[in-house]
């Protein structure tokens, strides 16, 4: 019996202990591919011996017939399982749709979370401005403006609180500059902060517009 | 033994007096020369003439813009020209007479409220005004302040005053927790005589509707805010015939936020909200009228809560006279 033999006959028993590794495992799977092989033939021997004996060992009936080929022959002709292509497509889309709507509640979320955090922070708090809040400010850092809020997002929220209401976000995004330009007009009246007033004024066709 | 501890005792006692008061002296003067800044600028600002080149930044985007401003015979007149972006301009003239020593003709010009004068004291109710040192900006020399609220329903500025003109050159809003919300600066300035050569517009200015009275105001607004925060007064108030839409506008000298009670039928289209572009703040509120709701905006450069607050104060004559 050459190592080799000897090698495969520990990995099978290993296999029947379900202890065998990766690579003895491949060994015996790679010697059993050549059907007619004499490895081939030792082995089943073998695996039919060792399961007969376990199973002797454990008081279970021992049977020498060999049902393995017409197992084999068996699968062999079951229909195959065929998939209908709608059905495929239907299955993805779900899964994407599912990923969708989690993704829809998790925005919804973090804009309920925002929105709470506004009125927070700008209701309740009042930080005092120290010298270091000032001097980035003015310093290198703060030339790129850090910290600036995205344009203006409207987010609806109905007045119950439960009941949605649908609001035409173009109509209120309209609304906004009309009234912000409105606003940007009176404010050069106040005349302590010399022409910056009327840096704020963006569209000034737009009150009129309305008017 | 004792009594050279004692000496030693009197001495730190004295010490700790007499850095006491000098701090407290210094504190002074930073306060007074920072409101003489403050007050020069604001005279520098409507008395000279100047013009240059702003960047205006907000909500993370930047603006450029050339701004003039010439002054003949106590009128003002003042441009902005956007240089990028969609094209326009914005002009103005100004009177700095008085109401009773001008007597011109109404034109379409819009109101100008009557503010001028007053709107220092008003300032120096609601901030605490400090110098902060040095800066330079468009290539000049300014000095540095810090405008502070003295409560949270106003929000602080860093300004920079040319050491030279008076002018403000630079102006940061900032919110709450410190974050500049918008940038206003120059980047070139150019100041007297070589502005003054800048043909003044003939013919543009006529009217002078810097004198609304308070009289005026009232009898038109049957809307009215039944709490603004201590310092704030009503200077303008307008309404839209064809809307139905009803204009207050407040200001503490400095920060100005806008009151818009809107018709039932624009109302029906607005919900509640609160957002904020850039330094101004949006809030929206309802109000019901004789069971019809009507929306209440207000938009200003003001703390989201104290604007929510106004809107949610807002309440029609008719409720005011009913005794309570």
């Amino acid at each position: 019996m050459s190592q080799y033999d000897e090698n495969l006959g520990e990995s099978l028993s290993a296999m029947m202990d379900g202890e065998a590794q990766d690579l003895e495992t491949r060994r015996v799977l790679k010697e059993l591919a050549s059907n007619d092989g004499a490895n081939a033939l030792t082995i089943r021997g073998k695996w039919q011996r060792y399961h007969a004996i376990s199973a002797v060992m454990r008081g279970g009936v021992v049977s020498d017939v060999d049902y393995s080929s017409v197992i084999s022959e068996a699968i062999k002709n079951e229909d195959t399982l065929k998939t209908n292509p709608l059905r495929r497509i239907l299955s993805s889309s779900g899964r994407f749709a599912i990923a969708a709507s989690v993704a829809v509640v998790a925005i919804m979320g973090v804009q309920q979370f925002e929105q709470s955090e506004l009125n927070v922070n700008d209701t309740m708090k009042f930080a005092e401005i120290d010298d270091k809040s000032v001097s980035d400010i003015v310093g290198p850092v703060n030339q790129v403006p850090l910290g600036w809020t995205l344009d203006a997002d409207v987010r609806a929220v109905s007045s119950e609180g439960i009941t949605e209401k649908q609001y035409s976000e173009r109509e209120i995004r309209l609304y906004l500059s009309y009234i912000l330009a409105k606003h940007s007009n009176q404010a050069p009246y106040v005349r302590n902060q010399g022409m910056l007033p009327y840096a704020r004024i963006e569209q000034r066709e737009l009150p009129t517009q309305k008017e | 033994m004792v009594t050279k501890f004692r000496n030693v005792k009197i001495f730190k006692v004295a010490v700790i007096m007499t850095a006491i008061f000098v701090s407290s002296h210094s504190i002074s003067q930073q306060e007074n020369s920072a409101q003489m800044l403050m007050r020069n600028m604001i005279e520098a600002s409507d008395e000279l003439n100047y013009s240059g080149l702003i960047t205006y930044e907000k909500s993370g985007r930047l603006k450029t813009s050339k701004i003039i401003h010439l002054v003949q015979d106590g009128i003002s007149f003042e441009k902005i020209i956007h240089l990028d972006g969609p094209e326009g301009e914005f002009s103005k003239f100004r009177s700095g007479l008085s109401c009773e020593s001008s007597h011109m003709k109404d034109t379409d010009m819009d109101s100008l409220p009557n503010i001028n004068t007053n709107s220092f004291k008003l300032l120096q109710e609601s901030y605490f005004l400090e110098t902060r040192g040095q800066l330079r900006v468009a290539n000049r020399k300014a000095s540095m302040v810090l405008v502070n609220p003295k409560d949270e329903h106003r929000l602080p500025y860093v300004l920079a005053v040319d050491n030279e003109t008076n002018l403000l050159l630079m102006s940061v809003l900032l919110d709450l927790s410190g974050n500049p919300l918008e940038r206003f600066q120059f980047v070139e300035l150019n100041v007297g005589e070589d502005v003054a050569s800048l043909d003044f517009p003939e013919g543009g200015f006529q009217a002078e509707k810097d004198c609304k009275s308070a009289d005026s105001t009232e009898d038109k607004s049957n809307w009215s805010a039944s709490w603004v925060p201590s310092g704030f007064q009503l200077i303008d108030s307008e309404r839209n015939g064809q809307t139905g839409q009803q204009m207050l506008v407040y200001s503490d000298g400095l920060a100005v936020f806008s009151v818009f009670v809107e018709s039932p039928e624009v109302s029906a289209k607005l919900p509640v909200l609160a957002t904020r572009h850039g330094a101004s703040v949006f809030v929206t509120s309802k109000t019901k009228i004789a069971d019809t709701e009507v929306t209440v905006s207000v938009v200003g450069e003001i703390p989201a809560g104290t604007a929510k607050m106004v809107a949610e104060s807002i309440v029609h004559a008719s409720k005011l006279l009913k005794p309570s």
